[in-house]
């Protein structure tokens, strides 16, 4: 496995709303690039798009969205032209998800260990006692104390915490090259966000797959993302490292963003803690020009006039931005 | 100490599979035991009573002195106008309403099922018209149709009934798992299950249709109890079941000439009726907490 083989390169992906008021552009024209055991972050405010991006890679698009344009590569496959069929055998044995609510994403009716077993049993053709073995081990493997027994309790027998391992143990069970966490610890407490982020990562050594980090909370993925990307109204504002992030933020939404998260190591002043002024745009009324314009401390005529390209200001970091921050 | 003992007792629980739970909870909802009790009495006795009863189906007694009996050791319920034995009558006529009841339930549901599950799932316009067709059954004034079916569909049998009751009884089913549908697929655990890669099919029959399966029992148990008064109101107008052949209904339809002098007449069939039908209440209500493993605590 080459570390810098590209497994996912998202072009352009253009995923639109037809509702009865109007179009709604989620995702807008988002890159997005996750190499081969990479894990990648996809970070920005609520309604920026990150979770139809998800979503859209997944072709879990439903009626009134519509993916409109652009290209989901995967493997050097667009995933854009596959059919339904091809999709469902990808999902769940080659791009695995989770999701943000652990209580309700799994099947109330069900034991736990029934649903990892069909999930298991939808992409391998093994025979049900071994599905089972498969599970329990899998179940081992996220830290579920006692698997036999936990293989046939109902999710409403277990905590948050332990149904987000359950669904990390199934969209794991197969194998997948690809992860996405949509905000799957958001739900849960501190505790065990860090429980669960602690899993991920070393699960992700263990078996090498690449992990997509869909968030709004960039404490989260600081330690564990190799590049994080912020959006910001559907489109990729900023992208580079991890570390080049938080030391030089070049775009000013990235700047706002980390100026706005709480420092402990400061003195106490009493000043109030700096947020970025203004709402995330209206999905129907997109400002022309940047779309960050309104809210820009820095912004110009230009800025309100042209929408700026994604450009590589060092190597590594790219920004959209006519006058990004000098770091 | 008290985490050994904690632990002693969380290994030592047993696994306990779906049905043996709904088995412990329904055990514990007292009306509905005692109903699958009288239940399961009611059923026993209309199939196997009528082998041991000392009289046949219309067997008639002397015209003189078996006629119009009031209840006695001879003839337990009494006997009917044309001198035959009323017990052996109701418990024949139990198997037939029974039949109807269960099999046009059944046969009402699956058609519910299918119209609800795919009309709540696709949405859209596969959504719009079978609701609309939905509709249509529902707006057909049904009396007047059953005088023309009846003559249409050819023959007198029990099937010809189950027939026509499943023909105009799936639309409410329709409709409670269509909502039903309609608020699961926008379940999480629905997005779930299509990202680890579960067909369209599957999610409805394997994910969806058990999650909406305490609305479905319970209706169904209800509606076994709703058949079979929806049979005897069919026999009562004459579309039901023919004489000579027994069923609760017409029996029924049968005594209201002799009501006044042989109130009996009246009491048997109706009394079965009304046990049957309050009975599978009673035990639809309990299934509904039994099987929703949400409820248990």
């Amino acid at each position: 496995m080459k570390k810098n083989e590209i497994l996912v390169d998202v072009k352009n992906l253009q995923t639109y709303f037809f509702t009865d008021d109007g179009v709604v552009k989620a995702v807008d024209g988002m890159d997005l690039r996750i190499g081969r055991g990479e894990v990648v972050a996809l970070v920005g405010e609520s309604g920026c798009g990150k979770s139809v991006a998800s979503l859209s890679i997944m072709r879990l698009i439903d009626k009134p969205g519509k993916i409109i344009g652009g290209e989901l590569l995967f493997k050097g496959e667009d995933l854009l032209k596959k059919t339904e069929e091809e999709m469902r055998k990808i999902r769940g044995s080659e791009i695995a998800m989770i999701f943000q609510e652990p209580m309700t994403s799994l099947n109330p009716v069900y034991t736990i260990g029934n649903q990892i077993s069909e999930a298991i049993t939808l992409h391998q053709k093994i025979h049900a006692t071994e599905a089972k073995k498969r599970t329990i081990e899998m179940l081992y493997l996220v830290g579920i104390p006692e698997p036999e027994r936990r293989f046939s309790q109902y999710p409403h027998e277990m905590s948050g915490g332990m149904r987000q391992r359950v669904m990390i143990a199934m969209a794991l069970s197969s194998n997948p090259e690809l992860l996405i966490s949509d905000e799957a610890t958001t739900a849960l407490d501190v505790t065990i966000q860090a429980q669960i982020l602690d899993l991920m990562r070393g699960l992700q050594k263990k078996l090498g797959m690449a992990i997509l980090i869909i968030t709004h909370n960039l404490a989260v993925v600081a330690e564990m993302a190799n590049t994080i990307n912020i959006a910001y109204a559907g489109k990729i504002v900023e992208s580079a490292s991890a570390r080049e992030i938080f030391k030089s933020p070049r775009h000013p939404y990235t700047y706002g963003l980390l100026q706005s998260i709480p420092k402990f190591t400061e003195k106490r002043t009493n000043e109030p803690l700096p947020a970025i002024d203004g709402m995330v745009p209206s999905p129907y009324h997109m400002p022309k020009g940047c779309r960050f314009n309104p809210r820009c401390p820095f912004a110009t005529e230009k800025c309100r006039e042209e929408e700026p390209e994604i450009v590589e200001l060092t190597p590594g970091h790219l920004t959209r931005c006519f006058h990004p921050i000098e770091s | 100490m008290i985490g050994e003992l904690t632990q002693q007792k969380e290994v030592s629980r047993r696994v306990e599979g779906y049905w043996y739970l709904v088995g412990k909870h329904l055990k514990k909802h007292k009306l509905a035991m005692f109903s699958m009790f009288l239940l399961g009495m009611i059923v026993l006795l209309c199939v196997f009573g009528p082998y041991f009863t000392r009289y046949t189906m219309n067997e008639m007694g002397n015209a003189t002195t078996d006629v119009l009996q009031a209840p006695s050791s001879r003839h337990w319920f009494g006997t009917d106008e044309l001198g035959r034995d009323v017990f052996t009558r109701v418990l024949l006529g139990g198997r037939i309403s029974l039949l109807v009841g269960f099999s046009s339930v059944f046969s009402a549901l699956l058609v519910g099922i299918i119209v609800g599950a795919y009309a709540g799932y696709y949405g859209g316009i596969l959504d719009t018209v079978l609701m609309r067709f939905t509709d249509i059954m529902f707006s057909i004034p049904v009396l007047p149709l059953l005088v023309v079916l009846s003559s249409v569909i050819p023959g007198a049998g029990v099937w010809k009934i189950v027939l026509i009751i499943a023909l105009f009884g799936w639309m409410t089913d329709a409709r409670i798992i269509r909502g039903l549908f309609l608020s699961l697929r926008e379940s999480e655990f629905t997005e779930a299950a299509r990202a680890i890669g579960v067909s369209n099919t599957g999610i409805i029959w394997r994910h969806l249709l058990p999650n909406a399966l305490a609305p479905i029992i319970v209706s169904a148990t209800l509606g076994v109890g709703g058949n079979i008064i929806y049979e005897a109101a069919l026999s009562y107008l004459g579309f039901g079941v023919m004489p000579p052949t027994p069923s609760w209904g017409n029996i029924l339809q049968n005594a209201q000439y002799a009501m006044t002098i042989a109130p009996w007449l009246v009491w048997t069939p109706g009394l079965a009726i009304l046990i049957t039908a309050i009975g599978f209440n009673f035990l639809g209500d309990g299934l509904r907490d039994a099987m929703d493993p949400r409820l248990y605590r």
